[in-house]
């Protein structure tokens, strides 16, 4: 094994491969800015100048594209509030609030350094289950998707600003958008209007981009001033190095969100919209700060980016290992085997062991590459937040419809986009937590598919199969850590339910007076 | 739309807010009672569906309506500006605008967001980009209109060679735009060659790989693939028959789906299959139904035994799809009898669960099978064509293993609609001699050895059929004995 992880990466480290990664990490910054673009889209563009390549300069053009476009996306996340990528969605939740706070250079510095050591945990987890992968994935069936999406909603809880009602009912509402269009089971369109452009359901994209994007756009143009708020000195600004070291005085908080970036991308069909939020979660449950997820956490920002590139590696895995791909994305990258004439299966994890390895190598180095890029960047970028909103307008704008348009071509997705912009504005102006409404729409088809899938399989007998059970457990946990720290706060601000009344009420009247 | 729905905020926002508060939680009240609202219409719009269609969003949309009650109830029986106000805290100096903005600045603002998505939808991406920021810059931000001009300028030029040149992706172009008749040869034109899926399939594919030889060959100036997913192809195929008929548009189909769907008269079509001007055939491949390898199923003969011992399940992503059909011809052409296990996320979870032993068999086109194939993991026990495969020469055709002559014929026929391909289309009338030229020119590219070749090498066999052949072969097709379309329906219905 050790042989074929150093070969794997000396195929990496030939000209051509490095060539072909640099063009290909050059392109993952144009797309990755881009949330219809980015993914699966460019990779198919980019797939025929692969005919003839050798597999690992074909991988290095492909994969660098692949995850840097990730990385890029969180950079949109923080500076503009609008997400690059769907997956980049968390990133926004901390990261926007950090720059309009005026520190856009320490969140970058932070999400940028945290993708990073997420890629080094997706990597290493990708080498050390090698030898499992495969029976681990054969025991992952639609009751284990189930008990994940469950486990995700858990975090529902956790995630809705201290309003547990509010944040349940929002969840309601979005798994009953992601109901919309034809039912699995029956082909029976629901919830369409008559409208056929519905049947296929509504597209995460046009979701994260209004819920997000939209409603801060919205916001910047209607404040007038630049991204960032006056009163903050400018050696904020340049805060960069506190970004890298509070990821990194943070990594064990890094490793573990990269670690479920991983975990929940290797299961096809959850995929890595999820994995952000469930990082996030987690973060926020096991937080000392929780009150400040959403204002500017930095732990926020470092468990949302951590995600970022570990879940592209987690995807890869089932693809290498069953020829079965976790992603949109990661269909494209099996069409791309199969173009270089590679078998993914058995033969990926023994005798071409050393192309998979390089897969891994190729996804870390174009992540170092990219990171070593931004960070020159950062400065410059930063300083965008300091200039007058307006002029960033048109360009937002711009942003946003394209990126609406473009992962279908469909107008259908820019009125949609709209539609949750609006819904967006809504949340914010009467304090309804958004996230738990954008896990609920992630999650819904996931929990319907899958619960009936595992009655027509197993009959009720699934509810009792131990990874099933392994995961209602960590549910449990979830929950008690949440309910005990509630009561925890509870005493020590006794009187109020989890909130320093006193303080609210005099914040509150401030504002309206200014 | 969006502009009415918003105005309202303007009225209690600012001034009205802390009064009301102190009495009733108006945040919660008027959310709640907006969602109440919303599920019990989502409740009730699941009248009239199938039990199984019904079931989960009855739970849900049940659920958001008590918890939305209990919301209302508690936002007027027990305000507690405490709770709501939780969020406040830390934001004090991250305040949102719309919790303080007046009238006017609502209505400015909306009125240059919704300008600049009508722009867009009228004059198109680029026109909006360069028309839009001159005059926002100007007005909003007094910017001179040197500064204006050449940030426009350049923002547009950026545009266009991001989404023209380099990515050559389709962008939002407006309802104002050449919309003109081509005649003659298609010297310098743009073509655009729609795949009614998404970007990195198959189908994907083939169509760029086409693309740029046949651009040659016609001396276009480009051939552009566009994708247009939705409803298994449908949204495209409906678009295809009122493109105008000049070759300017053609379209790559999935011909199972295209004349499965006619046939079964399924909800949605619009088109008819007979209609479309064909170029050509580019490939065509057979079904083929696999089995675990680490299941105990390996031959045909041990599926039939199986079958007859009785919970036999197959696996299909859903009701509609070519997946789907195949089950239900096993079991009524070939007495199969299985139970169809549905609802999968895609064909990626289906072909999982039939590696994990959760089905026993599944059936779909031999290139989406190629690699669970090919790495040993499942085991092909039947080939839904006309001839056995090269690599597995053991494998039974349907044609040989069905028995009598009702059976041979519907076989005969599922064959025939499973071999029509996958062709390119223009849409319905086409001009003759334009038509002609694209054949002529189709024919050229998918014969030429060195394209055959490349199409092989990359897993994607080219087999050609000239647009004639096709367009009587379609006709012939759709005159589907009455057996076979029963079938079909039931596919479509999901029975």
């Amino acid at each position: 094994m050790g042989e074929a992880l150093l070969s794997g990466l000396a195929q990496v480290l030939t000209l051509e491969s490095l060539l072909m990664m640099v063009i290909g990490v050059a392109l993952g910054f144009v797309v990755g800015i881009l949330p219809g673009l980015g993914g699966a889209v460019t990779l198919a563009l980019l797939l025929p100048f692969t005919f003839g390549m050798d597999p690992v300069p074909a991988f290095a053009l492909l994969l660098g594209m692949y995850v840097v476009a990730a990385t890029a996306g969180d950079i949109t996340s923080v500076l503009f509030g609008v997400p690059g990528e769907a997956s980049s969605a968390a990133v926004v939740l901390d990261g926007y609030p950090m720059t309009r706070r005026g520190q856009a250079g320490r969140a970058l510095g932070a999400v940028l350094t945290s993708s990073g050591l997420g890629a080094l945990c997706g990597g290493v987890v990708l080498i050390a289950l090698i030898p499992v992968v495969r029976p681990l994935i054969l025991q992952l069936g639609p009751p284990e998707f189930f008990a994940l999406a469950m486990l995700g909603l858990a975090f529902v809880i956790t995630l809705s600003s201290g309003n547990v009602l509010k944040g349940a009912i929002i969840c309601l509402l979005g798994v009953l958008v992601s109901l919309v269009g034809l039912d699995p089971a029956t082909g029976a369109p629901r919830y369409s209007f008559g409208m056929i452009e519905l049947w296929d359901g509504i597209s995460i994209v046009p979701v994260v981009i209004g819920l997000f994007g939209g409603a801060e756009v919205l916001q910047l143009m209607m404040a007038k001033g630049s991204v960032a708020s006056g009163e903050v000195q400018a050696t904020s600004v340049t805060g960069v190095g506190a970004g890298v070291r509070d990821a990194f005085s943070r990594w064990w908080l890094a490793i573990r969100s990269g670690a479920i970036g991983t975990g929940l991308a290797m299961v096809p069909g959850m995929g890595g919209s999820v994995a952000q939020f469930v990082a996030y979660g987690q973060a926020k449950a096991t937080s000392k700060k929780p009150e400040e997820f959403g204002k500017g956490s930095v732990e926020g920002v470092i468990a949302a980016g951590a995600t970022g590139v570990a879940k592209d590696c987690g995807s890869l895995i089932p693809t290498v290992a069953f020829g079965i791909p976790g992603s949109a994305s990661s269909a494209v990258l099996l069409g791309a085997f199969l173009i270089l004439g590679l078998d993914p299966g058995k033969e990926m994890l023994t005798d071409e062991l050393d192309v998979t390895f390089s897969l891994v190598w190729i996804s870390l180095l174009a992540t170092v590459i990219a990171i070593g890029v931004a960070l020159v960047l950062v400065r410059p970028l930063a300083k965008l937040t300091r200039i007058s909103g307006p002029v960033l307008i048109p360009f937002l704008l711009l942003l946003l419809s394209i990126g609406a348009f473009a992962e279908r071509g469909s107008w259908a997705d820019v009125v949609l986009m709209l539609l949750f912009t609006l819904v967006g504005v809504l949340c914010i102006r009467w304090d309804w937590p958004r996230v738990p409404l954008l896990l609920g729409f992630i999650l819904g088809a996931v929990l319907e598919r899958n619960i009936f899938l595992s009655n027509e399989i197993f009959g009720t007998g699934w509810l009792a199969r131990p990874i099933v059970l392994g995961i209602g457990a960590v549910m449990a946990l979830v929950l008690a850590m949440h309910f005990i720290r509630e009561r925890r706060a509870n005493q020590l601000e006794p009187g109020s339910a989890g909130a320093p009344a006193g303080v609210d009420g005099g914040s509150d009247e401030q504002k309206v007076d200014a | 739309m969006t502009v009415d729905s918003k105005t309202p905020s303007p009225e209690t926002a600012g001034p009205a807010r802390p009064a009301a508060r102190r009495k009733v939680d108006r945040a919660g009240l008027i959310g709640g009672l907006l969602l109440l609202v919303i599920m019990v219409a989502g409740y009730l719009l699941t009248r009239g569906w199938d039990h199984s269609a019904a079931v989960f969003p009855r739970g849900i949309t049940l659920a958001g309506a008590v918890l939305s009650g209990l919301l209302v109830l508690r936002s007027v029986i027990a305000p507690s500006p405490k709770k709501e106000t939780t969020e406040d805290e830390l934001e004090d100096d991250l305040d949102y605008v719309f919790h303080t903005a007046d009238l006017p600045t609502w209505v400015v603002t909306l009125a240059w967001f919704t300008g600049f998505f009508v722009a867009l939808y009228v004059i198109g991406l680029f026109a909006t980009a360069l028309v839009f920021t001159v005059l926002y810059l100007r007005s909003q931000d007094n910017r001179s209109w040197l500064f204006s001009g050449t940030y426009a300028a350049v923002l547009t030029g950026v545009l266009v060679l991001v989404f023209n040149v380099v990515l050559t992706q389709p962008v939002p172009a407006g309802l104002i735009g050449p919309e003109q008749r081509q005649s003659g040869s298609f010297e310098g034109e743009t073509i655009e060659l729609v795949v009614p899926f998404d970007p990195g399939g198959g189908y994907d594919q083939y169509a760029r790989q086409l693309a740029p030889a046949l651009a040659e060959e016609l001396g276009a100036k480009t051939v552009k693939v566009v994708n247009e997913p939705g409803a298994g192809g449908l949204v495209a195929l409906n678009g295809l028959v009122s493109a105008t008929p000049d070759g300017t548009t053609i379209q790559l189909l999935n011909m199972t789906g295209t004349l499965g769907g006619a046939l079964a008269e399924a909800r949605g079509v619009e088109y008819e299959p007979e209609k479309f001007s064909y170029v050509g055939q580019i490939t065509t491949e057979p079904d083929v139904a696999i089995t675990a390898q680490t299941g105990p199923i390996d031959t045909y003969a041990e599926l039939v035994a199986a079958a007859e011992k009785g919970g036999l399940r197959s696996a299909a992503t859903g009701p509609g799809s070519n997946e789907y059909i195949d089950p239900l011809v096993l079991d009524q052409v070939l007495g199969i009898d299985n139970e169809i296990v549905t609802g999968f996320g895609g064909s990626d979870e289906a072909a999982l669960s039939l590696l994990q032993g959760n089905v026993d068999v599944y059936s779909r086109s031999l290139s989406s099978q190629l690699s669970t194939l090919e790495s040993e993991d499942g085991t092909p026990v039947l080939v839904l064509g006309s001839e056995r495969l090269e690599q597995y020469p053991n494998v039974p055709t349907i044609l040989e293993v069905a028995q009598g002559e009702e059976a041979k014929k519907l076989a005969q026929h599922h064959v025939d609609i499973l071999e029509s391909g996958r062709t390119i289309a223009a849409p319905p009338d086409m001009d003759p001699e334009r038509l002609e030229i694209l054949r002529e020119a189709f024919e050229k590219v998918a014969t030429d050895p060195e394209f055959q070749e490349a199409g092989a090498e990359a897993g994607r066999p080219i087999v050609f059929k000239d647009g004639a052949s096709v367009q009587t072969e379609v006709a012939e097709l759709m005159n589907a004995p009455a057996e076979y379309v029963d079938i079909l329906k039931a596919a479509f219905d999901g029975v």
